[in-house]
């Protein structure tokens, strides 16, 4: 199985990373044998990218506490390219999957060009000609605020990292590579060409440059999805999102030519429920169903065989079943529900009924498989949980909120969970309890012969197992 | 089998007249059976259709609750067969020794019935067990 390198770049290419990571740890599988995702964004201080890269680390020390574990919640193996540096002997990379860039803080287009040390007239005015006078002497601090012409420079530096020239000495020919990118903004825009020029056989910017310019590469072009309100501080404005998206459009069309696969997907439904802020530590935008939507398109990539992965381009679109302001399992495709739905609602009843199957610490499947009150207050188990809370809950709020929204799970509580499948309810029994409870789960743990050696790895099983075949058995009609 | 009653109960009830035998004999059957009957709905029943009845507090709400059964029908047949007083002592002390012997025989029901409950194999016997 080959591994995948992701090349998530801008804002957007992290939030779309975050739900692939959600995904992932609910137990959708990418055919890979390890992931390794790679951000790139100059805005070192970004809420967004800062929450993709503490999901990731997070998913990455679980996945680390149960290293034998397959087809379960963290099927896939999430790697930095500094795991893989140390792997392979070189120290002292550090583990972030954000790659460093020089630091742009504090600093203009003009400061970073030297442009009033430039002394070719010539060239002085050709910058002067491409670059507005708001170009050359915004802060780069917060990324290039929209601007692709700018980030387009400062991005060109990514070639020259350690990160990219590491990344270009260790692929190997059954490797295949993601990038994902927006079209509308700046980082993403101005990334996307820069990197599949360095794919180029003629780039020779990178180590192995042939075997790069023949692996698989699919890619996804994140069109507008979301607008911003106006604001008199921010540079950004989104009324020009689809014009940036025009003219970004036609230059692909010409010039992305060494991409086997590539990816639409947009909202024409936008509505404005984030805050114009241009980034930083405050730029933090509720999860997305357009970034769902945008990380199953790496599942998908990855199910390609590689002899369909020629020089005829592949182009795929998303779209769901009907066109609902907020979208629940019954408004996806079959398709789209078969990847993700018995896998989000497995981490569901796990989140749910782990506080009964904690209170059933002495019982005989506890006891079988090593569950004791020591494992519950052990750090993997907070972690485990802590990832539950911190970053899946928390993704399935801001995707409930979000405007289009995602919404597949009712309320519910432990004791009723008649309505965990928003829009279908589960038929009560005769006398009026759920036909779905905490002791028809703990039943299905107890069903479970986890072969796992160890009880990290066995708790993950049986959850996974048991929240499966409840799924199967109560829930799978309902979708 | 009377024989073996007789000197269960002698051990602490001390040596009586014959017509206690009956009485020892009929208590003793009570006993294995009373004690079975509740841990096998302890393990197979409530086991199987409650979450939290593994816990050993439940168990030994079922041990005191089949003490307190076959205490009281052994001070009923002990009444009943010897034709006594409501408080004669003897008897008393026989329903108060039934308190004990119950309590034991659920124990000894338990660790035969336990290894094929659903939720509770291991109670009571968890400190056998890592």
């Amino acid at each position: 199985m080959s591994r995948l390198f992701i090349f998530a770049i801008g804002g957007t290419g992290a939030r779309v990373l975050k739900s692939l990571g959600n995904l992932l740890a609910s137990g959708v599988q990418v055919n890979a044998s390890e992931i390794i995702p790679i951000i790139i964004d100059t805005d070192e201080q970004n809420a967004d990218t800062q929450r993709t890269e503490n999901l990731l680390k997070a998913y990455r020390d679980l996945r680390n506490q149960i290293p034998d574990l397959n087809g379960s919640f963290f099927h896939n193996k999430i790697l930095s390219l500094g795991d893989l540096a140390h792997q392979g002997g070189v120290n002292g990379w550090g583990t972030n999957f954000t790659i460093k860039f020089q630091s742009t803080t504090g600093k203009t287009l003009r400061d970073y060009i030297n442009f009033p040390f430039l002394l070719d007239f010539e060239t002085k005015s050709l910058l002067e000609l491409l670059y507005s006078d708001n170009n050359l002497d915004d802060s780069l601090t917060y990324g290039f605020l929209g601007s692709p012409n700018v980030g387009c420079i400062v991005l060109d530096e990514l070639i020259k990292t350690k990160e990219f020239q590491y990344f270009g000495s260790i692929i190997q020919p059954r490797d295949r590579v993601f990038i994902i990118s927006s079209i509308f903004g700046g980082t993403g825009a101005a990334g996307f060409p820069l990197l599949m020029n360095n794919f180029k056989p003629s780039a020779g910017n990178i180590a192995n440059q042939g075997i790069l310019s023949t692996i698989p590469i699919g890619a996804i072009t994140v069109l507008p999805y979301f607008t911003l309100p106006k604001n008199d501080e921010s540079r950004i404005d989104s009324t020009a999102f689809y014009t940036k998206s025009i003219a970004a459009l036609n230059y692909y069309q010409n010039n992305i030519d060494r991409v086997n696969a590539l990816y639409y997907i947009g909202d024409s439904q936008q509505s404005g429920t984030y805050e114009n802020i241009q980034g930083g530590g405050q730029q933090q935008n509720d999860a997305n169903f357009i970034e769902v939507a945008a990380a199953l398109s790496i599942v998908d990539f990855m199910q390609i065989l590689e002899s369909n992965l020629t020089d005829n381009k592949i182009y795929k679109e998303f779209s769901v079943q009907n066109d609902n302001q907020h979208l629940r399992f019954s408004d996806l495709g079959k398709d789209t529900n078969d990847v993700i739905a018995a896998s989000l609602v497995s981490l569901k009843l796990t989140d749910i009924f782990k506080v009964t199957v904690e209170a059933q610490v002495g019982s005989t499947f506890a006891v079988n498989n090593g569950f004791t009150k020591d494992f519950f207050i052990s750090g993997f188990y907070k972690s485990f949980s802590e990832f539950i809370n911190k970053h899946f809950n928390q993704w399935l709020i801001e995707l409930e909120r979000n405007q289009r929204g995602f919404s597949p799970f009712g309320q519910v509580t432990e004791k009723d969970l008649s309505n965990l499948i928003n829009g279908n309810p589960i038929e009560k029994k005769f006398f009026g309890s759920s036909a779905l409870g905490a002791n028809q789960f703990v039943d299905e743990c107890s069903k479970v012969k986890s072969k796992q050696s160890t009880v990290n790895g066995r708790f993950i099983d049986v959850m996974y197992q048991a929240s499966q075949s409840t799924f199967v058995k109560k829930i799978s009609n309902l979708i | 089998m009377q024989d073996f009653f007789i000197s269960i109960y002698g051990f602490l009830h001390g040596v009586h007249p014959p017509d206690w035998d009956e009485v020892y004999t009929t208590t003793g059957f009570f006993l294995i059976v009373c004690s079975f009957i509740l841990a096998i709905i302890y393990y197979y029943v409530l086991n199987k259709f409650f979450l939290h009845w593994f816990k050993m507090k439940r168990w030994f709400l079922i041990m005191l609750i089949n003490s307190l059964i076959v205490s009281l029908i052994a001070y009923g047949i002990a009444i009943s067969k010897l034709q006594t007083a409501w408080l004669d002592g003897d008897v008393l002390s026989f329903a108060l020794i039934n308190l004990l012997y119950a309590a034991v025989m659920y124990f000894i029901a338990s660790c035969m019935l336990c290894w094929g409950s659903p939720r509770a194999k291991y109670t009571p016997l968890r400190f056998l067990v890592k």
